[in-house]
């Protein structure tokens, strides 16, 4: 049996996402909806596995604004509805977002966010509390798995009570924590879907209608504070004049410095409700206390709010945090380092171990993996550009979000940006635009281009500009963990879908130079991107086809067995030094040698080698 | 017991997220609070990966504190200079004298320290060192993707007073999938011996 459908009251081994997951179902949720990303997506795709068994709606789609809006259509319609996405992932929804908190909701909608102080896998350490503030609406913010699981639940009853969207707050170091929770009782919560027309709560084309609804998300979140002391999530423990606030994984960290530095005469306070604040606990610290320190991630958004408060109070207490410089603001937090901020808090002696360096150790930056398609499409295109005459700084390569991004690492460093989803388009565009006269490429995966890539691709035909377009469609979103896309014809839960296909997307925009080619043929890739790169006709679109290598290895196993011929092998080296494939390794006596359990077979180092010394069989 | 601190290092693909699974299972099975923490890079293969297992009354957090832990097992050597700053004087590794050659060092741009350096370094930092060659073991019972367990045999050797091995193996045969129990059952029987066979030779 799936570990998300167990028992009320027994106690299973759940990872923060799981017991999100879990979270929903024992909520009744109807329809889960998102777009993959780390740290958010084990939460559909665990669902995912029982979804069909427990009949809830699950799927991944094309962008988290498209995401949001199915969600919240839902449970306008009365459903109960999660939508899960990463920090960049609320940046697409924000437009969305904004209006949804004055039409508010009628069934539970509960927005996951889940942000990335390291960062980890993200292009900046966002800090998300803030949509709190900008939306004006609740956010609830869990610590552990177990109240992962336990502030989902309470956030969809908070949502019903206040007719409002719940932001769900996350950071990686809870959704990727795993922990014992005590799973809880799943309710069934039957829903009849209908949707009333009401035309001032739905429609953003009154100013008046607007006005009023400003006024009436002021007033739910009066009401709001009042639930926001309720929140099982908040917590209290110790006693003394000094205080330590925290939330999140932040509370973690401080409870184990407290308890291995021996301290006490010091009260904890764990927020679990981070908009509004539960006034009673802030009030208790601010007016009870003479020092208090504020342990949070990223940036001091407690810490900020607590001294607007402070104001407000006779005698108001020092506090302390990221303004002294107690806190780092960059970074995720760490044990060590929270307890050296609590040390000097109490004015305790604590050196915390310095890093031993008895050598360097070498790096090991994420590679492509072995026999991966991107590493061939571009070396095809370095090559294209080399065998043009063009030097490789006259033709910039745009880059986009997804596994190609790593063709930064040497051998290939390939692309020369990586902004946010989609720009690697709207950017070339903007390049050429500009003036620029050489030629400009941008290169995006396919399922970042149904994300974000197809506005800048209509515009760049609108303007009629000569960028060159490469899709590397490896037909899944492979970096998140291979979730499918609108161009796979299978959903989340493994049902059939509708695959749209990239190639009749493109010319239906009107696109006439279209090539479709398969990056293992390298020859002949080659040849498309000189002839692409040498046009000068309007936009040029390579769709570079071939499946994600770990699914093919998973699906087929091994394509080809690749064979060195040692008579012919001269041991240049290019085979290792142009591909940089896992799986090629050197030998000081023999020279290359396959590394048999890593290599998929895809033939593009035989194709690669300029004696010919490599065999495809 | 308050706490008991392991992190496991090595590199993706590895199954190491598979074998902190295991001990977890156990670890809750055994009746204490459990938090495992992980660190991934971007990458599906080949990137660097530490997890961290964590049991006991009193455990929170989901990362070991620099110079806390108990245990260290290294699936890949070069991955355990990288987590040196998790030991002290009272930490038992466990490495597996392999390593997965880093790109970089592939292609000549940094050098690879071979194994007997990093054993005398390990040797410095922690307080014993036992080394497993958990890939001939996984290569001798024909599943090269059993190195992971093949180390949980050796863990629950070294450990043996803290760990039922009966309870460690029901949690094992929870995790793996039962088409290659049969391989992982062995490759942890002989990473257990492993551990056994090394501490009758220190006897003599």
């Amino acid at each position: 049996m799936d570990r998300l459908l167990g028992k009320p009251g027994s106690r299973v081994l759940l990872m923060g996402n799981e017991a999100i997951a879990r979270g929903a179902i024992e909520a009744g949720v109807h329809v889960v909806t998102g777009y993959p990303g780390t740290p958010s997506s084990e939460v559909i795709m665990s669902l995912a596995r029982v979804a069909r068994h427990l009949k809830i709606k699950v799927d991944w789609f094309a962008n988290e604004k498209v995401a949001f809006e199915v969600a919240l259509a839902a449970s306008n319609a009365g459903l109960r509805s999660l939508v899960t996405m990463k920090a960049p992932g609320i940046n697409v929804a924000a437009d969305a977002l904004m209006s949804a908190a004055y039409c508010g909701v009628n069934g539970g909608m509960v927005i996951l966010v889940a942000d990335d102080p390291g960062p980890h896998t993200t292009q900046t350490e966002q800090d998300s509390r803030f949509y709190a503030l900008l939306t004006n609406l609740p956010m609830v913010e869990p610590s552990n798995p177990q109240e992962a699981k336990d502030g989902i639940v309470w956030s969809f009853e908070l949502s019903e009570k206040l007719k409002l969207p719940v932001l769900f707050r996350t950071t990686t170091r809870v959704n990727h924590t795993t922990g014992d929770v005590l799973l809880g009782v799943v309710r069934e919560v039957s829903r009849e879907i209908r949707f009333p027309r009401d035309l001032p709560r739905y429609v953003r084309a009154s100013m008046k209608w607007n006005l009023n609804r400003h006024k009436w998300l002021n007033g739910r979140m009066k009401l709001a504070e009042l639930c926001a002391e309720e929140c099982p999530l908040n917590r209290v423990e110790g006693e003394g004049r000094l205080a330590i606030i925290a939330s999140g994984i932040s509370y973690a960290y401080v409870v184990e410095a407290v308890h291995s530095l021996n301290i006490s005469g010091v009260r904890i306070f764990k927020l679990g409700m981070l908009n509004p604040f539960p006034k009673s606990i802030v009030d208790s610290a601010l007016k009870g206390c003479e020092k208090i320190l504020v342990v949070e991630e990223l940036e001091p958004f407690i810490e900020v709010r607590l001294r607007a408060l402070s104001t407000l109070v006779e005698n108001p207490p020092v506090i302390l945090g990221k303004f002294n410089g107690l806190i780092p603001r960059e970074g995720e937090l760490k044990p060590e380092v929270v307890k050296s901020a609590i040390a000097s808090f109490m004015g305790l002696a604590y050196e915390p171990p310095k890093p031993l360096r008895e050598f360097d150790v070498p790096s090991r930056p994420p590679p492509m993996c072995p026999g991966c398609p991107h590493r061939a499409t571009y070396y095809a295109l370095l090559k294209a550009i080399k065998d043009l005459g063009y030097k490789r700084e006259d033709i910039p390569i745009f880059g986009d979000i997804g596994c190609y991004a790593l063709s930064l690492q040497k051998p290939l460093e390939a692309i020369w940006t990586e902004h946010c989803m989609g720009a690697s388009i709207s950017m070339a565009l903007g390049l050429k635009y500009a003036g620029y006269d050489k030629p400009v490429v941008a290169t995006i995966g396919d399922s970042t281009f149904f994300h974000a890539g197809i506005p800048a691709l209509i515009d760049a035909v609108h303007f009629g500009v000569n960028i060159v377009v490469v899709i590397l469609d490896n037909r899944t979103t492979a970096m998140t963990g291979h979730q499918p896309h609108p161009g796979i014809n299978v959903r989340a839960d493994g049902s059939s879908a509708t695959e749209v296909d990239i190639v009749d997307l493109v010319r239906g925009i009107g696109i006439k130079h279209v090539y479709a080619v398969d990056p293992y043929d390298v020859r002949r890739t080659v040849d498309v991107f000189k002839k692409v790169l040498s046009s000068f006709d309007g936009v040029q679109v390579v769709v570079a086809r071939r499946e994600c290598a770990l699914l093919a290895k998973r699906r087929i196993g091994k394509l080809h067995v690749i064979a060195i011929n040692r008579e012919k092998c001269v041991k240049c080296r290019s085979c290792i030094s142009s591909l940089g494939c896992p799986a090629l390794l050197w030998d000081e006596f023999a020279g290359p040698v396959i590394d048999e359990s890593l290599c998929i077979g895809c033939g593009v180092c035989a194709q690669v080698c300029p004696v010919n010394a490599i065999g495809v069989k | 017991m308050e706490e008991f601190n392991l992190v496991i290092v090595g590199v993706g693909g590895q199954g190491i997220l598979t074998l902190s699974r295991v001990i977890a299972l156990w670890a809750l099975k055994a009746g204490y609070k459990v938090r495992v923490g992980e660190t991934l890079g971007m990458s599906q293969r080949g990137g660097v990966v530490q997890s961290y297992v964590r049991f006991g009354s009193d455990v929170e957090s989901p990362l070991v504190e620099a110079g806390r832990a108990h245990a260290l097992i290294a699936l890949d050597y070069i991955e355990a200079l990288r987590a040196l700053q998790f030991l002290s004087r009272s930490s038992r590794v466990i490495v597996n004298p392999k390593a997965i050659l880093p790109v970089s060092v592939l292609l000549g741009v940094e050098r690879m320290p071979g194994f007997s350096e990093v054993l005398n370094v390990l040797k410095k930092v922690a307080g014993e060192v036992e080394v497993v060659d958990a890939s001939s073991i996984a290569s001798k019972v024909g599943l090269p993707a059993s190195i992971n367990i093949a180390m949980l045999g050796a863990f629950t050797s070294v450990f043996r007073e803290l760990i039922d091995r009966q309870l460690m193996l029901s949690a094992v045969e929870e995790v793996i999938p039962s088409r290659f129990l049969e391989e992982n059952l062995r490759a942890f029987e002989l990473g257990f011996r492993a551990i056994e066979t090394s501490k009758n030779t220190a006897a003599n």
